[in-house]
């Protein structure tokens, strides 16, 4: 029975309780609501007449206006929950306020009073309903409002048509109505605190905690983020046009009832005509609110799962349009009622839905605000511009109908198309850009900031700190812009000591390096009498050709080890004019200077000796520096594979092999990218497979440095990587490593070959995650915990190359931030990710997947597991399926197993498996058989 | 203080001891992820028992962090000084924050989410060995939960 409700109404098992409670407070409170709205609507029809709405729409709009501030400064102030009790608090007095004036006869005093209770008691409905979606949305996040909110919302109109049944019923008096609506409304107040505390809030990243001055500067934080929306800006409009439609429609409907019913006629008896129109009105709000509130629990979840909130947004635009092209030829009650049905059934059960939907793809910081803005100053201003427009005489509000029915549907497309691209951007602005370099981080700046953002540059050059010095003068390398570096070198005596060894160190690597005006700051320096820094001088100097040979000599005794380099680089290269005999000679005693730096114990000397191997770039020193890469020092090794780099070109393909082995070997990233590059001057496209093998020990700024590498060698890479990438042997990081290459060097390739991958990888998921859950934790008296461990993370290697290649393939624009986002610790942040995923991703590839990739209960999951994986194996028959995959891992998984389980035959297969596995298989074989 | 570009919010978390291990390509990264925020003196940044949602860099001024939960009377535990960070307790914990934390004088902060802290971390793993290097000299013996309630 729990089971079938839960199917019934989308739920998932576990959060029964919770989401009951909401659909409960959804109806309790908006029972009390409308009641109190439609009552004074029927009221306010009978004591003042249609004619008098436009007049009662504008003063509710304003009266809006005027909230928004409030509510926007209580949101500043306040957390949700206590804005939204709050508010409660406001609307159970203001009732009670009522109520005690309905005792007396100063209410029905004057007709005016209905005037004024209708339009406080639609401010009041509207300032709860905002709120109360706030307060649940803290609650929720996407995945889980697409199932959910519409039982909320079908729960608000169920409050909705029992006020429809109450009011043709006519049990109750006016006092006695809003004796109700106040007492309903002091026990929701009572109760509803006590149970939210038990509720977890969805965490939401975004949020800020505190409250503090820098919330004033909020509003133009606001503008300026809801300009860059265009999503956002398309939804606000949509929500102005569909206010403007509803109210006109609505003035419409009353209109044609009122003819209908004779209400206008003087002839006609008043009493008996107003109270057939209010049972009429109760009937059909009666009929509208049951059909509401089946559409809303048992189709509404279903069609915005299947067809996705994109395509549900033109359904009410396209009714409208059918009602006003109708309207305008009819005057029968039939397109009345079809108007009135889209205004109270197809607005508040699709509209509604959608809109609480489509808010999730407005910019996170933004969502709060951008609720109250629509609720509290659109809706109002739609009603005050219908208001406006209705009153002009000329104006007929058929075809201003129907002009907004085209505006409208023109809108919803334009939502639609901009949906994807904006919940994609809450994503991006959200991610981490990691794989941003520093100039393009610098160039992608604002005009303005880019301008200042230069000018702080150049003033950090005098700052007193040398360390912001030095990230002055690596930002300004970094944006390569050479009239900043000149403007900046204006400053350059205000350098630091070490500021300025800084710069000379980086400024090697940087085209700026043979600049004239870049020389002579440099030369001007030379005017201090620092050792040190007069050593950095010299280095920079000779490495440019610029140390003369003469001043070299003398140089060849300090004590500087940079000092002697310098010399040593100028007597070999410098462009001084010398004599041959000079020059030989000079080379000469570099030779020996060289030697002695290399054969030195002291690992600076050495470390300069193989640096200078680096920069005199010469073949024959490729060996050399080899060994030095082997050196058990990391200073040496990485001297030596930063002047490999110097060295290597395509004839050096032997040394490969010891390269790779060195970065397997060594840990420190910065040795590995410089191995990496060495390799990639060799470039050779037999060297792919065993880059590619190295993956799963890369971090991920190697690894984007390899598949850069391996890019540029172009399509001829493009057999060996597609065979890594379908080859289930290989390690799932190779495999995503290759299918971003792919994705890089032939999309085409890549997208054949996807589809059959992914399928097979997501039935290898769920066979995982189901028998990884599943499996006993004890067998014949062993503890297969470790077993299940193995497997779940088998599913988790799976899932993650799942994820990478969909993004690799183009589907997903950036693999790298939708991954990213799934990962996130922010359930919303994930929501959306999966939302980009479902938006983007084949159908019937996202269906298959996200049982496993969402945030579904576990219970749920394994039912998935059900549907579509291999279910009702037992432990041994686990095993075997393990071991009949390709993939080594299983296999050494099964096999460890079949071996401590005793299982028979697990010998032999071990040996037949032997036959046909790699090295690495070998090892663990033998290791295993030799144990016995 | 007027609003930092994003190259000062860089430099700034790479003065930092947690961040300077980060290179400029990263460090901009994240600071293009930093919000910037100004606290009046004596205004709370936080409360105790509030949710926690961010790491505080403190770029200039000064914060009190008092301890107003484990005793009745509020009592300031330490001073914060520019450049250092607070409120990454309860980031990894995931519990309300334990503490509640004060401007002293007009404060200038930068914020940094937890999910972007962890997203840095795992990018830049040095990151995290600052963050136990920053406990372990702050600490002689790491007390065990249970221990502590035995006590």
């Amino acid at each position: 029975m729990k089971e079938r409700a839960h199917k019934l109404f989308n739920l998932y098992s576990g959060e029964g309780y919770q989401a009951i409670f909401f659909a409960i407070l959804a109806f309790v409170l908006f029972f009390a609501a409308s009641l109190a709205w439609k009552i004074s609507d029927a009221l306010f029809l009978i004591h003042l007449s249609a004619s008098r709405l436009p007049l009662a729409y504008g003063c509710i709009s304003c009266a809006l206006i005027a909230c928004v501030s409030i509510v926007l400064y209580a949101y500043n102030r306040n957390t949700t929950s206590q804005v939204f009790y709050r508010l409660l608090l406001i609307a159970t007095t203001f009732y009670a306020v009522v109520t005690v004036t309905l005792f007396t006869d100063f209410a029905k005093s004057t007709p005016w009073t209905w005037f004024v209770l209708k339009v406080c008691n639609h401010i009041m409905y509207v300032q709860l309903l905002s709120c109360f979606w706030t307060f649940v949305d803290q609650y929720y996040h996407f995945q889980d409002a697409k199932r959910l909110y519409t039982l909320f919302n079908s729960s608000i109109y169920l409050g909705l048509t029992c006020t429809g049944v109450l009011i043709q019923a006519g049990l109750l008096g006016l006092t006695q109505i809003f004796i109700l609506i106040s007492s309903v409304l002091l026990l929701v107040l009572i109760i509803a605190p006590r149970i939210t505390t038990h509720f977890d809030v969805v965490p939401d990243d975004s949020e800020i905690e505190g409250t503090t001055s820098s919330e004033q500067g909020s509003w133009r934080q606001f503008f300026k983020t809801l300009f860059t929306s265009r999503f956002t800006l398309f939804l606000m409009l949509g929500c102005l046009v569909s206010y403007l439609l509803m109210t006109t429609t609505e003035i419409g409907y009353f209109t044609s009832f009122q003819n209908y019913f004779g209400l206008e006629k003087e002839a006609v008896n008043h009493d008996e005509a107003s109270f057939q129109l209010t049972r009429f009105y109760g009937t059909c709000l009666a009929i509208v609110g049951v059909a509401n509130l089946i559409t809303g629990w048992f189709f509404y979840s279903r069609l915005v799962l299947r067809f996705g909130v994109n395509t549900l947004v033109l359904i009410t635009p396209i009714a409208f349009l059918i009602t006003y092209s109708g309207w305008s030829f009819d005057s029968s009650l039939f397109f009345p009622l079809i108007g009135f049905i889209v205004v109270e059934s197809l607005y508040p059960v699709i509209e509604d839905n959608n809109f609480n939907l489509l808010l999730n793809a407005v910019p996170i910081r933004l969502k709060p605000t951008v609720r109250v803005m629509i609720e509290s100053f659109l809706e109002p201003s739609g009603m005050l511009l219908s208001s406006i427009l209705l009153s002009v005489a000329f104006l007929d509000w058929k075809f201003l109908g129907l002009i907004l029915a085209f505006c409208s549907l023109g809108i919803a497309l334009s939502i639609r198309s901009e949906y994807y691209k904006a919940i994609f951007m809450n994503l991006k602005n959200h991610a981490l850009h990691v794989h941003r370099t520093a100039r393009e981080w610098l160039t992608s700046l604002a005009k303005k900031e880019r301008k200042e953002t230069e000018e702080k540059l150049t003033q950090l050059f005098q700052h007193s700190d040398p360390s912001f010095q030095k990230l002055a003068i690596d930002s300004i390398f970094a944006f390569g812009k050479i009239s900043l570096l000149k403007k900046a070198l204006v400053h350059s005596d205000a350098l630091s000591k070490q500021a300025k060894i800084h710069f000379l160190k980086t400024i090697g690597s940087t085209s700026f390096a043979a600049d004239t005006f870049v020389i002579d700051t440099i030369n001007r320096w030379q005017e201090e009498s620092d050792r040190e820094l007069q050593a950095s001088i010299d280095f920079f100097l000779a490495r440019a050709g610029l140390l003369h040979p003469d001043k070299a000599q003398y140089n060849l005794a300090s004590l500087e080890p940079l000092q002697k380099g310098a010399a040593i680089i100028a007597l070999q290269h410098s462009f001084a004019h010398q004599s041959l005999q000079n020059v030989t000679f000079n080379r000469q005693v570099a030779l020996e200077e060289m030697q002695m730096l290399l054969e030195s114990t002291n690992l600076t000397e050495l470390s300069l000796g193989v640096t200078l191997l680096g920069i005199e770039g010469s073949p024959q020193n490729i060996e050399i520096l080899i060994d030095y890469l082997k050196h058990p020092a990391l200073k040496i090794a990485k001297s030596a594979a930063f002047a490999l780099q110097e060295c290597l070109d395509s004839q050096s393909m032997r040394h490969a092999k010891t390269i790779l082995a060195e970065i397997r070997a060594r840990n420190d990233s910065e040795f590995r990218l410089a191995c990496f590059k060495a390799l990639s001057k060799i470039g050779h496209t037999s060297l792919v497979r065993s880059m590619i093998d190295l993956s799963p020990i890369l971090r991920p700024n190697e690894a984007r440095l390899l598949e850069n590498i391996i890019s540029d060698l172009g399509l001829k890479t493009v057999p060996v990587i597609v065979s890594i990438m379908i080859d289930t042997e290989q390690h799932v990081r190779s495999r995503i490593v290759a299918g971003k290459i792919l994705a890089q060097l032939s999309l085409p390739q890549l997208n054949a070959h996807l589809f059959n991958t992914i399928r097979k990888e997501i039935e290898r998921a769920y066979f995982y995650f189901y028998y990884g859950h599943t499996l006993p934790q004890e067998y014949q008296g062993h503890d297969l915990s470790l077993l299940k461990e193995g497997l779940l993370s088998n599913f988790q290697s799976v899932i993650d190359f799942i994820i990478q290649l969909l993004g690799a393939s183009k589907w997903i624009e950036d693999c790298e931030l939708i991954a990213f986002s799934l990962r996130s610790k922010s359930p919303k942040i994930t929501s959306q990710a999966i939302e980009t995923l479902e938006l983007c991703c084949e159908k019937g590839v996202f269906r298959l997947l996200y049982p496993l990739i969402g945030d579904l209960p576990f219970k749920e999951k394994l039912n998935f597991c059900l549907k579509f994986a291999e279910t009702g194996l037992d432990v041994p028959q686990v095993l075997e399926k393990m071991e009949s995959t390709q993939n080594t891992l299983d296999l050494i998984l099964a096999t460890t197993w079949k071996y401590r389980l005793d299982l028979p035959n697990w010998r032999k297969i071990l040996r037949k498996q032997m036959a046909s596995r790699e090295e690495i298989f070998h090892h663990f074989a033998y290791e295993l058989l030799e144990t016995e | 203080m007027n609003e930092l570009t994003l190259i000062e919010k860089a430099f700034f978390l790479k003065k930092t001891k947690l961040f300077s291990e980060l290179d400029l390509d990263l460090v901009l990264a994240l600071a293009a992820k930093a919000e910037q925020r100004t606290v009046e003196d004596q205004e709370p940044i936080f409360s105790s028992n509030q949710d926690a949602h961010c790491l505080y860099v403190l770029v200039s001024g000064k914060v009190s962090i008092i301890d107003d939960v484990t005793s009745e009377e509020s009592k300031t535990l330490a001073k914060i000084s520019t450049l250092d960070f607070f409120g990454d307790e309860s980031l990894f914990t995931r519990e309300p924050r334990g503490y509640t934390a004060q401007a002293q004088g007009t404060t200038e902060l930068l914020l940094i989410s937890r999910s972007h802290l962890t997203e840095i971390m795992l990018e830049c793993p040095q990151i995290a060995i600052a963050l136990i290097r920053a406990y372990a000299s702050d600490t002689s013996f790491r007390k065990r939960k249970q221990e502590v309630e035995k006590l």
